[in-house]
């Protein structure tokens, strides 16, 4: 889906079809935040879909922008955004990424719809809450929101240990 | 007889619920696997099982320079010579003549013409879950992998060593031709 039609939704949601009450700007800020807390509720269920291979051919190497934390414990020194390798090079290193921003004109950086369908709804309570409009009830469907994050990529709830 | 590692691994990822490699990295898992095998083989030669025997022929005296012993060397069990008679140890002091030998270090010093070791081996680690195999028979699997995941959840020691005897007296066949014999020669003497 594109980032403009997913905006046209979510100003469905809050009764703003009009533009009169946020600008586009704003939702689509509202929109990016929404999709960093699915990127990083994802990331602490350690979802496979937020995995991403990074192989190191040389002993140091640079951690990418969007580098959250390692799929477990791997032979490397992380210094920063420095990784440096204490076995001999290349090592495939698997680490879970967040998604990237959204921008207008593209397409939404989530990668199943379903989970698009998650931060519209996110990004209109986040709306309606800078408007100070009631979210009590919003608030309430923030666990039902998480279940279904987690019923949209087909994940089981997060279980201790493993 | 052995395990292929990359079957001891599936079976681990299965039990885990991994095959992402999510939470648990092969990095992780070998170094377990490896400090399960350590504590299986150690038990294991208490026992002195059977299949822990293993033997190399060595050509050509080596009474004053000495051989290099196997990588997997343990323990020596029996030296003999060509003609397949039994050695005798002999003082560390003394270069060795025709029918002894001593071990040294990391050698075999040996006067006979040619010679076979017989010893115990341990159970090598594994350095990589594609090509390397475990040198245990096939019905050690379970055990192996059950101990590997008691250690990565955090199993003390002392209970560890504890389940693994259990695991042997339940699972592993111990009746052992050298069981046999040392009954039979611990009678007659």
């Amino acid at each position: 889906m594109n980032v403009s039609e997913a905006l046209i939704e979510i100003r469905n949601k809050i009764n703003d079809r009009d533009e009169v009450g946020l600008a586009n700007e704003e939702i689509l800020a509202y929109f990016n935040e929404a999709i960093q807390f699915i990127s990083q509720f994802l990331v602490s269920v350690d979802s496979p879909l937020m995995l991403q291979d990074l192989t190191i051919n040389a002993a140091t190497g640079t951690l990418p922008a969007n580098f959250i934390k390692m799929a477990g414990i791997f032979p490397v020194k992380i210094t920063g955004r420095t990784v440096k390798l204490l076995d001999s090079p290349p090592i495939t290193l698997r680490y879970f990424g967040g998604f990237d921003r959204a921008d207008m004109n593209e397409d939404v950086p989530l990668k199943n719809e379903a989970l698009v369908r998650v931060a519209i709804r996110l990004a209109a309570i986040y709306a309606n809450n800078q408007q100070e409009l009631d979210v009590t009830q919003d608030k309430a469907l923030l666990a039902d929101l998480q279940n279904a994050i987690l019923a949209a990529v087909g994940a089981e709830p997060a279980q201790q240990g493993g | 007889m052995s395990i292929p590692a990359s079957r001891i691994l599936r079976h681990i990822r299965l039990q885990i619920n991994d095959f992402d490699e999510a939470k648990v990295t092969d990095f992780q898992i070998l170094n377990f696997l490896n400090r399960a095998l350590s504590a299986i083989s150690t038990i294991l030669s208490a026992r002195d099982l059977d299949f822990l025997s293993a033997s190399q022929t060595y050509s050509g005296s080596s009474a004053s320079a000495g051989a290099n012993l196997p990588a997997d060397f343990q323990a020596v069990k029996e030296v003999t010579d060509g003609n397949s008679y039994t050695l005798t140890p002999c003082y560390l002091t003394k270069t060795p003549t025709t029918y002894e030998y001593k071990v040294m270090g990391e050698k075999i010093y040996c006067g006979a013409a040619s010679y076979t070791l017989f010893y115990r081996k341990f159970i090598a680690p594994i350095d990589d879950f594609a090509n390397d195999n475990v040198a245990l028979p096939a019905y050690f699997l379970g055990m192996i992998v059950q101990v590997t995941i008691l250690l990565m959840q955090g199993a003390e020691t002392g209970a560890l060593i504890q389940t693994i005897n259990n695991m042997m007296d339940t699972d592993i066949p111990t009746t052992t031709y050298n069981k046999k014999r040392e009954r039979v020669m611990g009678n007659a003497g």
